[in-house]
């Protein structure tokens, strides 16, 4: 793993889980904390892809000239 | 009244069987939720878009438990079924309508507080989820409370069985509350760890389950803070959790092809003859429940399913009722089949609590008619398994029995023989009689052009437990 993954993660750690979970499963609180690093990973999957998209857009118009 | 044997980890409510009908108690601790739920439209919603059973709520004349606060009536499922038995993509199919109703759910301020594939189940037209006291409010800006259990019971098992073999499916059975998601990291191919779907969702996912409950035990995590998901965010974690299961494609290889082989064995005339025994037979005896056992790419399971029957469709290769579950799922839709991977000779066993929470392959019965269609020289001479054992086997799961019998001369059985001369069971048409014959009786047969015979038998005695004596 990059060096800023692990940092993001162990920032991620030393947060801690929501009080009560209302579940009666078994809960992992690795499951619970990860959402945060996650949501914020797939947030940047979706802007990442939208920026692969508007630049192909770009450079198709590009060759059709 | 019978509580239902896999029925008891949920406070919120029970389910139970009275006087043939399906019930669910649901308790104190599940009351706000449903009453929430039921007010808001929400099950409704998701019973109109095919996601979920539907219910009725009905009155409580007989208190059969103190604390239930409402009941609700169920319609009754034919045959249950459980992930180690299930095609691949049923399985895929079960994680997708999890996502689907969390994507309905979020933006109208619920979710499902559990994410099992217990909780799905096929009814005869199509999956659904069947726990209707999953659905609860969501807690403002919490994390998922069933993600974890998600990754492992639906991503877990679909990668590994994808991406490594698709027989690592059998691994449900050591793992009854999911694959354990460290487990799965390892197995896969080193490359396929790091692609982004499965690398958040699994691979980081099992480093934060195995890190943080370290940190849990020596007391580092503290509490007293929050992690924060937004709306928003969760629907993006269910977007990403969609298009990751939807990109694990597991490519069926085409061992099936080889079992056309057998087809040789069989000139077109003997195909209808076949085809048209089995629909007479069905025609004739109307049967609820089908067990098609070893039923290849499932041509008679179709026969069955299209005079109305519930037809469960066991065979042993998975690319076959993988085949057969496309087939009946896709343009030409076939209500009321059931495609299942099993071993027949090492069927599913009951597992989970007192191994009676799941069910073990006998405990589902009984059908009404069972087809054995160029299966038992299988169970014999591969398998080893004696003619009176596999007798009594049937005896002991349904009433009616269609066999069809091949002869030591076929070219199959002849395959089988090859390297063994005569260090094999006893097997013949003579023994087959006198075997079947204790349990049985033989109600009418039809004799094919390759030497091949179908029997219908009957199960001698009305009791479950059969009189097999040998004459």
């Amino acid at each position: 793993m990059r060096k800023s993954t692990i940092i993001l993660l162990f920032g991620v750690l030393q947060l801690v889980l929501v009080e009560k979970a209302h579940a009666y499963i078994d809960l992992s609180v690795g499951s619970m904390l990860i959402q945060g690093l996650i949501a914020a990973l797939v947030s940047i999957g979706f802007f990442w892809r939208r920026v692969l998209s508007f630049l192909s857009r770009l450079f198709g118009k590009k060759k059709d000239q | 009244m019978d509580v239902n044997t896999g029925s008891f980890r949920d406070p919120s409510g029970q389910v139970f069987e009275w006087d043939g009908e399906i019930y669910r108690n649901v308790f104190g601790p599940g009351v706000s939720d449903f009453e929430a739920a039921r007010d808001g439209g929400i099950y409704e919603r998701l019973v109109e878009t095919g996601l979920l059973i539907p219910h009725e709520e009905v009155d409580m004349e007989t208190s059969t438990s103190e604390e239930a606060v409402y009941r609700l009536k169920h319609p009754r499922l034919p045959v249950v079924s459980y992930p180690w038995e299930w095609p691949f993509s049923f399985l895929k199919d079960a994680a997708l309508i999890h996502l689907e109703a969390m994507k309905m759910l979020v933006p109208l301020g619920f979710w499902l507080r559990d994410a099992s594939a217990f909780n799905v189940q096929f009814d005869g037209d199509g999956i659904r989820l069947i726990d209707t006291l999953s659905i609860g409010r969501r807690i403002p800006e919490s994390p998922w409370v069933a993600y974890g259990q998600f990754c492992g019971h639906f991503l877990g098992p679909l990668a590994l069985a994808a991406y490594g073999d698709i027989r690592t499916l059998s691994l449900w059975r050591g793992n009854i509350d999911g694959y354990p998601l460290d487990l799965v990291s390892k197995m896969l191919p080193f490359w396929r760890r790091y692609r982004p779907g499965i690398f958040m969702h699994l691979t980081l996912h099992a480093r934060a389950q195995g890190a943080a409950d370290r940190k849990e035990d020596i007391g580092k995590v503290k509490h007293g803070g929050k992690t924060r998901i937004s709306d928003r965010s969760l629907l993006g974690i269910v977007q990403s959790l969609r298009g990751t299961i939807e990109g694990i494609k597991w490519k069926r290889t085409s061992e099936i092809w080889d079992e056309y082989a057998d087809i040789r064995t069989y000139d077109a005339e003997d195909v209808s003859k076949k085809s048209e025994y089995v629909e007479k037979v069905v025609k004739r005896l109307e049967p609820g429940v089908v067990w098609d056992l070893g039923s290849n790419t499932g041509e008679f399971s179709l026969i069955a399913a299209s005079h109305g029957a519930f037809v469960v469709s066991i065979d042993s290769d998975p690319g076959c009722t993988e085949y057969l579950y496309q087939k009946v799922t896709g343009k030409n839709r076939a209500k009321g089949i059931l495609p299942l991977t099993m071993d027949l000779a090492n069927p599913s066993p009951g597992l989970g609590w007192d191994s009676q929470e799941r069910l073990g392959l006998r405990d589902r019965g009984p059908a009404d008619l069972i087809f054995a269609l160029a299966l038992i020289h299988h169970l014999v001479l591969s398998c080893c398994v004696p003619l009176g054992m596999i007798a009594k086997w049937f005896a002991g799961l349904g009433e009616y029995l269609l066999v069809e019998f091949v002869p030591e001369n076929d070219p199959m059985v002849q395959k089988l023989l090859r390297n063994r001369s005569d260090q094999h069971l006893p097997y013949g048409l003579d023994v087959f009689k006198s075997n079947f014959g204790g349990c049985f009786k033989f109600v009418d047969h039809m004799a094919l052009h390759n030497g091949r015979t179908l029997f219908l038998l009957r199960r001698r005695s009305d009791m479950n437990k059969p009189n097999c004596d040998e004459k």
